[in-house]
């Protein structure tokens, strides 16, 4: 179920998005930091890049706790099955975030490369 | 963690839980042990259930044990029998172990009720932005 996710640390080229940060409106999304209260959010003033690699260097988190407890799983080591299957859960939450919060990211992107000067 | 929080800490109930059951299945598979009166009964265990310690969810603290003691049963033809024909045998209610395990299953699958919500929810919210 994870081993495929192997295939997104391609994602990393993702850094390239930091191109992103020179759109000034998206840190119109200051308002929405206040009403986030997660980790990845410290401050107000962090760019959109930064929170993308702090999001992604959880996903990865959870990937690797996923993965290890699956090998656990094959070799019998784990007494609980059901911690594999909440962390194998968790990892594709959060896969699916990045890929929700980098879509978004892309599409604001393109629409900007859409506008007419 | 710390995104889907929810998950977590249900993942922390469910632990508590699947050791209550290891615990209940213990005491049954031991329910029937003889001793000898000059040796200890198996003793009933019972998981500390408690807050955890860094607040998100439950925790096992520790094991308490049932009756050393356990109940002197007359039983002459038994090879373990001292002089007066008393065996020890554990203090341990099956009705009481079956109803813990009943209650122990009863929340294990209320914890993995309250990870399969979360994972709705949040699929919903995540949807919201696609």
């Amino acid at each position: 179920m994870t081993s495929p996710i192997n295939a997104i640390s391609g994602i990393s080229s993702l850094s390239g998005l930091s191109g992103v940060t020179g759109v000034d409106g998206v840190s119109g999304a200051d308002a929405l930091a206040g009403a986030q209260s997660t980790d990845a959010v410290q401050g107000p003033n962090e760019n959109f890049a930064g929170l993308l690699a702090k999001g992604l260097e959880s996903v990865q988190g959870t990937q690797k706790t996923a993965d290890d407890l699956a090998v656990k799983v094959a070799d019998g080591s784990l007494k609980d099955p059901a911690q594999y299957t909440m962390a194998a859960n968790e990892a594709t939450l959060a896969m699916q975030l990045t890929l929700a919060v980098r879509n978004k990211a892309l599409d604001a992107f393109q629409e900007i490369m859409r506008m007419q000067a | 963690m710390s995104t889907f929080n929810a998950i977590g800490v249900a993942s922390t109930g469910v632990t508590v839980y699947r050791k209550w059951l290891d615990a209940v299945s213990d005491n049954i598979a031991n329910m029937n042990n003889v001793s000898r009166t000059s040796e200890k009964a198996f003793q009933a265990r019972y998981v500390v259930a408690q807050e955890a310690a860094d607040g998100n969810g439950a925790q096992v603290g520790g094991v308490a044990f049932g009756s050393a003691e356990g109940v002197l049963t007359y039983d002459p033809q038994n090879p373990l029998a001292d002089s007066k024909g008393y065996v020890r045998r554990p203090d341990i209610d099956l009705g009481s172990q079956m109803a813990q395990m009943m209650m122990a299953q009863r929340a294990y699958q209320a914890n993995l009720a309250v990870v399969d919500r979360a994972k709705e929810s949040y699929t919903a919210a995540i949807n919201l932005g696609k």
